[in-house]
């Protein structure tokens, strides 16, 4: 990299983060603040039903199939780059719009791994990334629309050790 | 051939006017029975799939247990044995039961003896196209270089050679890859330039990572018969996580259906191709289930998965073939085609009877050159056989536990692991075992075998992943293949139940498993670095101590 920062540094700093963030009990990140009630700590853990309470509190997640397209390779090619894209069927005018797209790994440490803001002006509610994921977990797409509705469709992504049979 | 079947049936109506019928001609006329094929429309199709470099006769038994989930349980592929047959009503005994099934293997193999080879192969699409001439198409689902020492030692070339001679007009990759794609694009090619094979290699879902940049042909046309056919290449979509990374390491797979639906499209509106045909190596169950997703496949000649289907599944309006292994049949499927689809059509899955076809001449002189200067090495015969070895079948087979048992003693380990591939010959009891068969069951680019300790809870871990690879409900999530073969170790699978909680009552040395214990464990054809000796020098150094190879039946997995 140009400014001389490899992944291993950062890892490293993650890993020295964990530690301050552990003993630092509440240190919220600006954009965690944003999503609501406490993120997680850098370097911490949490679950999957704690980080959806923790954005959602108690409205209801509705099924988006039919609204929403996820697209994840069933078995990933390699854990550490799963590339994956989410695709809502939206107007996106000023009063219908995807206002929020989420990505949720279930089972990685820290499970919510994107939240996307997006505006009418954008055009499209689209949203493609390249993800990590420690193992087979689920993952989701959680759209929140203009009028505050909560959609999400899922898909297992299996990440294995591998071997062929055929 | 000299005698024809009219002349056959003359001679067996004499035969049985005079009260005989003797087995002999009993068999050759159930053999050409087997061979012929009323015609049918304008085109014949030609598929034949995962021969893993069986340039000579083998034997190959068809697997006794195939465990499917949910729905597929009891319905073809998953019938064996006695079920299949009555399935399909073949008689017990008949050249039928023996090609198809596992059912009194080792009588029917001395009496209707080896199938395939490509000199009987030649000769038996020399026929078929002389019968049809202008109207065949002759396509290879893959898994054809890898599998044999001289495929190994030439690097594919000597299958390469046969493919050509043989007149292979498409083909599509899956093992070819664990040559690397440098050798891959030297032998067959790629979007900008041609390799050793005269025929066209397609796969659309191959593509660079990074920009997704297509790396070969996605489709080839074809005409046969005044038919424009359309032939799409599925390669296998699972190879950078059921090989070493290093063999594709830019490379990206998958089963891309969205992709596929355009190259259809494509095809039939741009292109006006009469006839659309998928050939594929993604596996009959993933065939099945995309042969319902995407729109406009008039035919899937499937492989991967080597089930030998009598009859094509018809799913919608797309037919599903899937052509077996090793190189014992050759699939004929005629179709009518008119006005853009087929009205009609006739199948049959021709097992090829190398008694009862015979070589091919040039096709003989090319596989005696190619073995010539190995003949002596591949011929040495390391031990004899009381029982009857084969590996195909969900769970170890024989040849397996040798192979097990051989990784056990070198590496004096506690628990051993060997792919539960399904490609690999059957030795027949009495039968000598030779080099040559050992490189039949280990002939791969990663065969190195390792020695480590593994803790009880990692060895369950690896059971269950490859558990789910292949039992999971949704067949895009498995891989093909069979469960990873183990010694040292007994244990209880539940296949129906999810992911991580099949796997139970594990025993190591007869004393159950300790999650927390650390064992001494051995294996092969890692995905990560190795640097044990090669898998086919530890099984034939094995043989050649043993000399004589006796195996009692081992109850090493109870299914609940």
């Amino acid at each position: 990299m140009t400014d001389g920062i490899t992944r291993r540094m950062v890892l490293r700093g993650a890993g020295a983060a964990g530690v301050v963030g552990a003993l630092a009990t509440r240190a919220p990140t600006s954009a965690w603040a944003q999503a609501g009630a406490q993120a997680p700590a850098l370097g911490g853990q949490e679950s999957v039903q704690s980080a959806l309470k923790r954005l959602f509190g108690a409205r209801p997640l509705k099924d988006g199939a039919g609204v929403i397209k996820l697209e994840a390779p069933p078995i990933a090619e390699n854990g550490a780059l799963v590339q994956v894209s989410v695709e809502a069927a939206s107007p996106m005018t000023a009063a219908n719009h995807v206002k929020t797209i989420y990505l949720v790994a279930d089972k990685n440490r820290i499970p919510v791994v994107t939240r996307a803001t997006l505006t009418p002006e954008m055009g499209q509610a689209f949203v493609g990334e390249t993800i990590r994921l420690g193992e087979t977990t689920d993952v989701r797409a959680i759209v929140e629309q203009s009028d505050g509705t909560l959609l999400q469709v899922r898909r297992e992504v299996k990440v294995t050790v591998g071997g062929c049979g055929g | 051939m000299d005698v024809s079947r009219r002349d056959l049936l003359k001679v067996a109506a004499v035969a049985a006017g005079a009260g005989i019928m003797p087995r002999a001609l009993e068999r050759a006329d159930a053999a050409e029975r087997l061979l012929e094929m009323e015609p049918l429309g304008n085109v014949t199709l030609l598929h034949l799939t995962d021969p893993h470099a069986s340039l000579v006769p083998v034997y190959y038994r068809e697997p006794d247990t195939l465990i499917g989930v949910g729905a597929e349980r009891g319905r073809p592929p998953y019938l064996t044995g006695e079920a299949l047959l009555r399935h399909h009503q073949i008689r017990r005994g008949s050249l039928e039961a023996y090609a198809c099934s596992s059912v009194d293997f080792a009588t029917l193999a001395a009496r209707f003896g080896r199938l395939g080879g490509y000199a009987h192969l030649a000769t038996l699409v020399a026929r078929i196209r002389a019968a049809r001439p202008g109207r065949t198409l002759l396509l290879d689902g893959g898994d054809t270089i890898q599998g044999s020492a001289t495929a190994l030692w030439s690097r594919g070339e000597d299958m390469v050679r046969a493919m050509n001679l043989l007149g292979v007009e498409v083909v599509t990759p899956h093992w070819e890859f664990t040559y690397g794609l440098e050798r891959v694009r030297e032998l067959f090619g790629d979007r900008e330039s041609r390799g050793l094979f005269r025929g066209n290699f397609v796969a659309h879902n191959v593509s660079e990572v990074g920009f997704g940049d297509p790396v070969f042909a996605p489709w080839t046309i074809r005409e046969a018969g005044r038919v424009k056919v359309g032939v799409i290449g599925q390669a296998f979509p699972y190879v950078p996580v059921a090989h070493p990374r290093r063999f594709t390491p830019d490379l990206t797979f998958g089963i891309a259906e969205d992709a596929l639906q355009g190259h259809v499209n494509a095809l039939r509106d741009r292109h006006r191709a009469d006839l659309v045909v998928l050939l594929s190596h993604n596996g009959l169950p993933v065939d099945l289930k995309l042969a319902a997703r995407v729109a406009g496949l008039d035919v899937i000649l499937g492989g991967h998965t080597h089930d030998p289907l009598v009859a094509p599944i018809t799913v919608g309006r797309t037919l599903v073939v899937n052509s077996g292994a090793h190189g014992k049949f050759l699939s004929r499927l005629d179709l009518d085609v008119r006005g853009g689809r087929p009205v009609a059509h006739r199948y049959r899955l021709i097992p090829v009877l190398s008694r009862d076809l015979p070589e091919d001449a040039a096709m003989a002189r090319l596989i005696a050159e190619v073995r010539a200067p190995h003949a002596a090495r591949l011929g040495e015969a390391l031990a004899v056989s009381d029982s009857l070895l084969y590996r195909r079948g969900t769970f170890n087979g024989p040849f397996d536990e040798v192979i097990l048992d051989a990784l056990l003693e070198r590496a004096d380990a506690e628990v051993a692991f060997s792919p539960g591939f399904r490609w690999g010959i059957t030795i027949l009891p009495g039968q000598a075992i030779t080099l040559e068969d050992v490189y039949g069951h280990t002939g791969i680019t990663y065969a190195n075998t390792w020695a480590r300790e593994m803790t009880g809870a990692e060895i369950v871990r690896v059971m269950e992943d490859v558990a789910d690879n292949l039992f999971h409900r949704d067949p895009y999530y498995r891989q093909g293949g069979d469960m990873v073969r183990l010694g040292g170790l007994t244990y209880a699978i539940a296949p129906q139940r999810p992911a991580g909680r099949r796997i139970s009552e594990v025993r190591i040395g007869g004393r159950p498993l300790d999650a927390a214990r650390r064992y001494k464990a051995t294996g092969w054809a890692s995905l990560g670095e190795a640097d044990g000796p090669p898998a086919w020098d530890v099984v034939a150094a094995h043989l050649r101590r043993l000399k004589r190879v006796t195996l009692d039946p081992r109850p090493r997995v109870r299914v609940l």
